[in-house]
């Protein structure tokens, strides 16, 4: 009687395994968001470094540079945004916003976006790891704007009977 | 995507990464010449800061023109809560009628008031003396608002779009002045309301380092002096005015 029961249940048990297994067989993968290609042919750290740790880099680097100033452009939440987003991006049009279009598909609430400017200012700035070279104003270096903006300064001064 | 492969990335090298801010330079394309940036961060010893002659300031607005539109700060059209990093303000005396008109922003105190209060310590003072506003950590209570003797903080009330790169501005949080401080991150040596009142204006601003006794702003203030608005509340500012 007893051993009637228990092969009644191992039976009940098979079949529901077997059915669990034909129903995940009919599911097929889920289709990833359509992405905006990114404009240039490295990124700042390699591939899974880069999926896997990128909140990791600009959160701490965040802190490094808004209380000590320790600029890297590489790891900059506006590096990532030259190159992933389209200067012509818009918030209705995920697509068109590379980071946005992942979180959003991942149910990532992140609220970079709300401060920073999720669009590119122009469409030359890219990362010193770029293969294009980093673009006009990008680096935290004295570009030539800055260069003529303190020549000016300083002439200016020196005219300047006080 | 493979889950399997760890990333190779240690402690060690995740802080060097971060620490060792690479800049480099194109030779050709596909070609850098990689350099560590020999200076990393605030300068050493460096205490910025603007010396304003109210003599020579007179009625324009070059100033405040020019920081709102470097920072992408933009009217709302509800003046009551519009965000001012900047103002010109200005001031009579009642005994002679001689008037002053005078530009005020985030004095950048060197014992900021709005730091002392700050629950969440987002209001800090870098060390070389420009006083900003972490809006990774602010909570938007506006204590530091009411502590600031200069009225020099706004709070932002409304969800903003368009921001420019270099200032992150967004709803809830308060800012102010930052002294330009993406330009002297780059070792720039001017900020946007000092370049347009020598290009547009009547030449009243200086910046500079106040420690350094070469400097431009030093050796003016060491000849002709530099008063501190509300010097009473002994604050030491970093932004001092002739003719006052």
């Amino acid at each position: 009687m007893g051993r009637g029961i228990s092969l009644v249940r191992m039976i009940l048990a098979g079949l529901l395994l077997a059915g669990a297994v034909f129903a995940l067989a009919g599911c097929s993968p889920v289709e990833g968001p359509q992405m905006m290609q990114a404009r240039g042919d490295q990124c700042v750290e390699p591939l899974e470094v880069i999926r896997r740790d990128h909140m990791k880099l600009l959160s701490h680097e965040k802190d490094q540079a808004v209380l000590f100033g320790v600029r890297n452009p590489n790891h900059s939440i506006r590096g990532c945004v030259e190159c992933h987003v389209s200067p012509t991006a818009s918030r209705d049009d995920p697509s068109s916003h590379f980071c946005l279009n992942c979180h959003s598909f991942n149910a990532v609430r992140m609220d970079c976006f709300q401060c920073h400017a999720d669009k590119p200012a122009n469409d030359y700035h890219f990362h010193a790891l770029n293969p294009h070279g980093p673009g006009f104003g990008f680096d935290s270096a004295a570009d030539s704007a800055s260069l003529a903006r303190d020549l000016e300064s300083i002439i200016a001064l020196e005219t300047q009977k006080p | 995507m493979s889950h399997d492969s760890t990333p190779d990335l240690s402690r060690r090298r995740f802080i060097t990464g971060a620490v060792g801010a690479v800049a480099s330079l194109t030779v050709a394309p596909g070609i850098f010449l990689m350099q560590t940036n020999a200076q990393a961060g605030t300068k050493p010893g460096a205490r910025w800061g603007l010396l304003i002659n109210t003599n020579v300031c007179g009625d324009c607005n070059a100033c405040v023109t020019a920081c709102h539109k470097e920072n992408g700060v933009g009217s709302m059209n509800r003046p009551t809560t519009d965000a001012q990093w900047i103002r010109k303000v200005n001031i009579t005396d009642r005994a002679t009628g001689h008037s002053r008109s005078l530009p005020v922003m985030c004095q950048h105190c060197e014992h900021p008031p709005c730091v002392d209060v700050c629950p969440t310590g987002a209001s800090f003072r870098r060390a070389d003396g420009i006083v900003l506003v972490n809006k990774h950590t602010c909570i938007g209570c506006r204590y530091c608002m009411m502590a600031c003797p200069y009225k020099a903080r706004s709070f932002i009330h409304e969800h903003l779009t368009d921001q420019v790169p270099h200032a992150p501005r967004g709803k809830g949080t308060v800012e102010s002045c930052t002294l330009c401080v993406h330009r002297i991150d780059k070792g720039e040596r001017t900020t946007a309301c000092v370049e347009a009142c020598h290009t547009e204006g009547n030449g009243a601003m200086v910046f500079g380092d106040l420690n350094d006794p070469n400097s431009e702003i030093s050796r003016r203030l060491a000849e002709y002096g530099g008063a501190a608005i509300r010097a009473d509340l002994g604050l030491n500012p970093g932004v001092r005015y002739q003719g006052l």
